[in-house]
């Protein structure tokens, strides 16, 4: 509160004890009482306007004050509780102007620095706020509250390691702000430093127990960390604390899909959608969720993409295309490490084509799959920090012809650049099995399996078909062929599934009950990290326990390092793909192991990417066209080994030979196709 | 604080509305009002309520009241300029939108009410612009996206139109109009079985939408896969739940004929229709109901001729009637059917005694008032009464009086004989082409090696409806380097490009008609067939007035096979373009001491 006097006046005088004591009371009447006397009185106007400031009575307050600065304009030390007045009443920019003309006047009242920060935080400008905040520190250094929000700001401007160092000295000060905690967490959850952040969350909690925020931000990471219940609980908490933030409902969401509850997970994104429809990852994590659920269709889908798309991915006229040959294609994802996408991708930049290829890294971890697929690219930019004009204006500078997004609604993409259209033509393929939605993606590469012409009407991208698969074989260095045919031990026929369990739902648990139920002593053996977690794993047992199958039948491990990876295929009869969402890296890892997948395929790109695989190498006896289907199939499998041995026994064969596993052939044909397309472009008729 | 919680009249009634529920609303806001005649928010709400009940004028009056009391109302201007142009008070709906965004130019449904004026007036590019600047302003807004869509396809914008009604269907999947203008943006983009499935959700979406009916009903006749009794049972559908309007009055004698027209312009009906105007007799008494927003130089030249000439594009229907009525017609005929800027609700009311349709539309209209519909034998053989809520009333000669072609000189020698190769053409809209089309069209193409089928209109301007017909010929096997596309050009350019042709193909089961005029005034030859309803027998009704019935054909096989006969036979093709050179202007379809007694003498008919 700003209450520099000005003459002395007993009346004043005592209004303002009664004010300083807390006396709300009285002191009111003080100040009515002199501005009866005298309604120009400045002191008791801008006074009683600082009280009802303090009490919320916003409008009272602006009122007061605003009478206060006509009697005297140049007092500039009132203006902050005007400007703090009108904030609250959303009168924002009026807000902000006020704060500006005060520091002007006077540049070192920390009050103002400090309340402009705040209210420049809060209005998406957190790179201006940082800078009135380091004002305000260096006039008063020790200041724990200026600390703890420039941490937030500097974290909205991804300044996470400075946004540490603010929030440590935060808590240095004040050991019990749990604002500061949680900044601390968020900052190093940022950084990646996942233990150290739950730490920090942990802490948080304990000084403020109902502390919705931190709820939150501890079960994100008690989810990566393979601690999907409790994540459950935190999000629970903190949505009971705050119903109406979305992020309780997405940070649910993300823990019901681990637990193979996507249409649970649905539910919660939507809600989480609705409460925030702005918020483009929200809508992101909505469609992706809805993949993975048995209730949506290829038109709920459809439909909520262009959704997305009206909101966060508004038309642009497309740039004509210059009419000359293919220079530079860029590539853009948060994958280039050790996933799928960067496993996949690396096969088509080894048999380097001849154009120029560049990497927009939007991660800040590094690994060696990393370095591997920077030394087959030309050049590569971190990018995880850029807003989208900045990424946009740097895929211009670079003289990008064909920019390909990698990621489409999955984590860490970068879809708001792709909306903006830096590149004459955008393309999206690998890293997300659906239609983005996005006027602006010109292509989607896909096959004649996975997207066929008819289903063109799902889809915004034209769909462009390469010649076999969407993919073909990751450059593995221990996988070069087929395992040795070693004979079958004895054993119980084993089904095996090492998806992860987010595509494990109820339906799928369903079709595989019935063919356990089907086939009397055969076992079901799934592997996956999120089998960690023993409440996941329990959640999985008391499933199959409600359709009949006790947990005898059952083999649930967590993943093992890679050699002990591969031998675990040995132990799997037939894989068994879930059910609508197919296995990716899954279904290509069995067949190059010589283990046949069976699929059920449906009518959407995830739902046929097993299909397409079958199709290329030739196996079309593991594609199922119904759920009938699916489950006499593999009953008719288990039950007749020897039948099943025959089928089974050419496949790891079959797939070596085949076109998925002849990386320079795809490569080619991936780059040709581009190269089609981008001069097909540049020839439209006038 | 009053004792008992007495309901509050205007948030009951608010909320009513919200819900739907417009009765219940419309008693609340009355009683609101009656006690608090100064307050503005209840006559505001009551506006909306009383004109979603259709109520407009009481509507004007009450937002009159509101903006004349709260002048920097945004919201009550933008109500009011909405419901100005529902009373076709185009000019001031105009100044209360463009006062209502000047006054909040951050409010996103004043921007979307302003687009739908300057849509309507075919203002297509401004109207655009305003429903962009809404959507900017909120992303999310499914009547946006939805209005958005018809200017850009009107201005060749295909892509976005088509994008723009995905996304409003997705943002609103139970709006009609959504659907409708998803409808239109697949029609136009080739795409007609697409388009009539979503008119069909449109009109079950909502029943009382007479513009999803329109659209369901003209289109239909464009689909293959719809039979021409599917048409005729919508347009009866359609047609019973209109009041029961007036019956039939028989008159003696006809003596004054009205013509009821949105097209009096550079447009096939507005070029089809002057002929008649032109050179009428004088023995009726004729009359111009103009339901023409955007007039032009055949406006200005048809407005000339001998006839009584009325402006009712700002007239409501019961207003037409009457005046019509004061004008004493005895016979009124439609020249629109279910096309846009028809006044089917005049006919609905039964303005004259008798109303027949013609020429506008190629069906039924479904109308219990509507009499008669004038058609020849060879676009209504014997047996399409079946078709027909109307009577049918044949001429001798063809339904459409032609316009004096241009004299060209003769169009030489097929350009096969220059090219080596066959070049065939199409010069139809795009929302003709239904999947038969496709089908039979790519048949001949991969029978007639090297050969190439080029496409002119103007929507193939935009690579979008390009892209769309690649797409839907690559479904049946054609490659795009078979296709070849114009857009708008010169007249002089337009009927170059038909003469580079060696034979055009007519679309079907919805024949050309204005496109078959203008081959024929190029001189060259076109196949056509006939199928199961009128609207495919339009050009063998040119034909057949020519004299050439042998390029027509009825059914695929026959198509097929007169398209080969004359590819491989260069000799006769090399005939039939002799023959077809000039034919038209020497014709008896473009003299009226020919159509106009046999027209005049229908209309006389029509009397009984």
């Amino acid at each position: 509160m700003n209450a520099p006097m000005t003459t002395p006046d007993l009346e004043l005088e005592s209004a303002l004890s009664h004010h300083r004591a807390g006396r709300i009371n009285e002191a009111a009447v003080a100040y009515l009482a002199i501005l009866e006397r005298d309604p120009d009185h400045f002191d008791a106007l801008q006074l009683f306007g600082a009280l009802a400031l303090q009490l919320g009575r916003l409008d009272q307050a602006a009122s007061l004050i605003e009478r206060a600065i006509a009697v005297r304009p140049d007092f500039t030390d009132v203006y902050g509780n005007l400007a703090t007045a009108y904030f609250g009443l959303d009168r924002q920019d009026e807000a902000l102007k006020l704060w500006a003309r005060a520091l002007e006047a006077k540049p070192d009242n920390v009050n103002d620095l400090f309340n402009l920060a705040n209210a420049l935080g809060r209005t998406q400008r957190p790179a201006e706020a940082v800078v009135l905040y380091r004002r305000a520190l260096e006039l008063e250094p020790d200041w724990p509250e200026a600390l703890t929000n420039m941490a937030s700001a500097l974290i909205e401007i991804n300044a996470y390691a400075e946004a540490e160092q603010a929030a440590r000295q935060a808590l240095t000060l004040d050991p019990v702000s749990p604002k500061a905690a949680l900044n601390l967490g968020v900052a190093l959850q940022c950084l990646g430093r996942l233990g150290e952040a739950r730490a920090a969350f942990e802490g948080a909690l304990h000084l403020d127990p109902e502390y919705a925020n931190a709820h939150n931000n501890l079960a994100a990471i008690l989810r990566e960390v393979g601690e999907s219940g409790a994540a459950v609980d935190h999000a629970k908490r903190a949505r009971q604390t705050m119903p109406e933030s979305p992020e309780p409902h997405n940070a649910l969401g993300n823990a019901q899909l681990n637990f193979g509850e996507a249409e649970d997970a649905v539910a919660s994104f939507r809600r989480a959608v609705q409460l925030a429809p702005e918020a483009p990852i929200l809508g992101s994590n909505l469609l992706l969720s809805m993949h993975y659920s048995s209730e949506e269709t290829r038109d709920s889908i459809y439909q909520e993409s262009l959704c997305w798309a009206a909101r966060h991915a508004p038309w642009i006229d497309p740039k004509p295309r210059p009419a000359r040959p293919l220079k530079r294609i860029g590539f853009v994802s948060g994958d280039f490490r050790r996933h799928p996408v960067g496993y996949f991708l690396e096969p088509v930049l080894k048999h380097r084509p001849g154009f120029e290829t560049v990497l927009f890294e939007n991660h800040h971890s590094v690994d060696p799959q990393t370095e591997k697929l920077r030394a087959i690219t030309d050049r590569s930019y971190g990018v995880r920090s850029m807003d989208s004009q900045t990424l946009a204006k740097l895929v211009q500078d670079e003289g990008i012809d064909v920019l390909i997004d990698l990621s489409g609604h999955t984590a860490e993409h970068r879809l708001d650049v792709m909306a903006l259209r830096p590149a004459p033509m955008q393309l999206t393929w690998l890293g997300y099995s659906g239609t983005t939605g996005l006027s602006q993606i010109d292509g989607l590469i896909g096959d004649a399996v996975v997207t066929p012409r008819e289903h063109q009407g799902w889809y915004t991208e034209r769909l462009l078909h390469l010649p076999f698969a969407f993919l073909c074989a990751p450059m593995w260095e221990d996988l070069t062929g087929p395992p040795s045919e070693g004979s079958r031990p004895e054993r119980p026929f084993t089904f095996g599934c090492f998806n992860t369990t987010v595509k494990v739902n109820f339906k799928t648990i369903d079709l595989w009950s019935q063919i356990l139920q089907r086939t009397p002593g055969s076992r079901l053996f799934l592997k996956h990290t999120m089998l960690q977690d023993p409440q996941v794993v329990e959640a999985y047992l008391k499933r199959f326990a409600e359709r009949g199958i006790r947990p005898e039948r059952l083999d649930l491990r967590k993943s093992v390092e890679r050699s002990a990876h591969l031998d675990t295929f040995g132990e799997v009869d037939l894989a068994l793909d879930p059910v609508p969402y197919n296995g990716g890296t899954t279904s290509i890892d069995n067949l190059a192991m010589g283990v046949p997948v069976l699929t059920l395929q449906g009518d959407r790109y995830s739902a046929r990417m097993t299909s397409s695989f079958l199709n290329v190498v030739g196996a079309s006896d593991f594609v199922a066209a119904t759920e009938e289907e699916y489950v006499s199939k593999a009953v008719g499998f288990a039950s007749d080994l020897s039948a099943f041995t025959e089928i089974k026994t050419p496949v790891g064969d079959a797939f070596w030979q085949s076109p998925l596993a002849n990386r320079a052939a795809f490569s080619e044909a991936f780059f040709s196709l581009i190269e089609s397309a981008w001069s097909e472009r540049g020839q439209a008729a006038a | 604080m009053s004792a008992a919680a007495q309901p509050d009249l205007f948030l009951e009634g608010l909320a009513a509305y919200n819900e739907g529920r417009l009765q219940d609303a419309q008693a609340w806001l009355r009683e609101h009002t009656a006690r608090h005649p100064h307050e503005p928010e209840g006559k505001h709400v009551l506006a909306l309520v009383v004109s979603a009940l259709g109520e407009k004028n009481e509507a004007e009056r009450l937002l009159r009241w509101v903006i004349e009391t709260k002048r920097s109302d945004a919201q009550a201007w933008s109500n009011y300029g909405d419901v100005l142009r529902q009373l076709g008070r185009i000019d001031d709906a105009l100044e209360a939108h463009h006062r209502a965004v000047a006054l909040d130019p951050n409010r996103a449904e004043s921007l979307n009410n302003l687009g739908t004026v300057l849509f309507d007036q075919e203002r297509y590019a401004e109207a655009s612009e305003a429903f962009e600047r809404a959507l900017r302003l909120r992303s999310d807004y499914p009547e946006a996206h939805a209005n958005l869509t018809q200017p850009l396809i009107e201005t060749g914008r295909f892509a976005q139109a088509r994008h723009s009604a995905r996304t409003a269907v997705a943002l609103d999947p139970s709006s009609a109009s959504a659907r409708i203008c998803l409808g239109l943006a697949m029609v136009y983009g080739g795409q007609v079985e697409a388009g009539v499935e979503e008119f069909q959700r449109a009109v079950e979406l909502d029943p009382s939408s007479d513009k999803a009916w329109g659209n369901l009903l003209l289109r239909a006749h464009s689909s293959s896969s719809h039979p021409a009794e599917q048409a005729t049972a919508w347009a009866q559908e359609w047609g019973a739940m209109k009041p029961a309007g007036r019956p039939a009055r028989p008159v003696e004698q006809i003596r004054r004929v009205g013509f009821v027209c949105g097209d009096f312009r550079n447009h096939p009906v507005g070029r089809f229709i002057e002929p008649y105007l032109a050179n009428h007799s004088g023995r009726f008494e004729v009359f111009c109901y103009s339901n023409t927003v955007r007039e032009d130089e055949v406006t200005a030249r048809l407005k000339a001729t001998r006839v009584n000439w009325r402006d009712v594009s700002q007239t409501q229907a019961e207003d037409v009637v009457r005046l019509v009525e004061s004008d004493q017609i005895d016979l009124l005929i439609d020249l629109a059917g279910h096309t846009a800027f028809n006044r089917l609700d005049v006919f609905a009311h039964r303005a004259a005694p008798v109303q027949a349709t013609w020429m506008g539309f190629p069906g039924t209209t479904g109308l219990s008032t509507m009499d008669w519909a004038l058609v020849d034998p060879v676009l209504a053989p014997n047996g399409d009464e079946r078709l027909y809520a109307e009577r049918l009333v044949r001429l001798k000669g063809c339904f459409l009086p032609v316009p004096v072609p241009e004299r060209l000189p003769e169009s030489g020698a097929a350009p096969l004989e220059a090219n080596g190769h066959v070049r065939f053409g199409s010069f139809n809209n795009p929302a003709k082409y239904s999947q038969a089309v496709y089908a039979l069209w790519a048949r001949i193409l991969s029978e007639t090696p090297s050969s190439v089928l080029v496409f002119k209109y103007r929507l193939f301007g935009d690579p979008g409806v390009r892209q769309s017909v690649t797409d839907q010929m690559a479904l049946f096997g054609i490659g795009p380097e078979r296709l070849e596309f114009l857009g708008a050009t010169s007249r002089q350019d337009h009927l170059r490009a038909i003469a580079s042709i060696d034979l055009v193909l007519d679309s079907f089961p919805y024949s050309g008609a204005t496109t078959t005029l203008d081959c024929l005034t190029a001189g060259v030859p076109m196949v056509t067939m006939t199928g199961d309803r009128n609207a495919s027998r339009m050009s063998a009704s040119l034909l057949t007035a020519l004299g050439e019935t042998g390029l027509i054909a009825s059914d695929p096989e026959e198509y097929v096979s007169i398209v080969a006969g004359l590819i491989e036979d260069p000799q006769a093709l090399k005939e039939t373009r002799a023959r077809v050179s000039g034919a038209l202007s020497r014709s008896k379809l473009c003299d009226p001491s020919a159509f106009v007694p046999d027209l005049e003498s229908a209309f006389a008919s029509m009397a009984a």
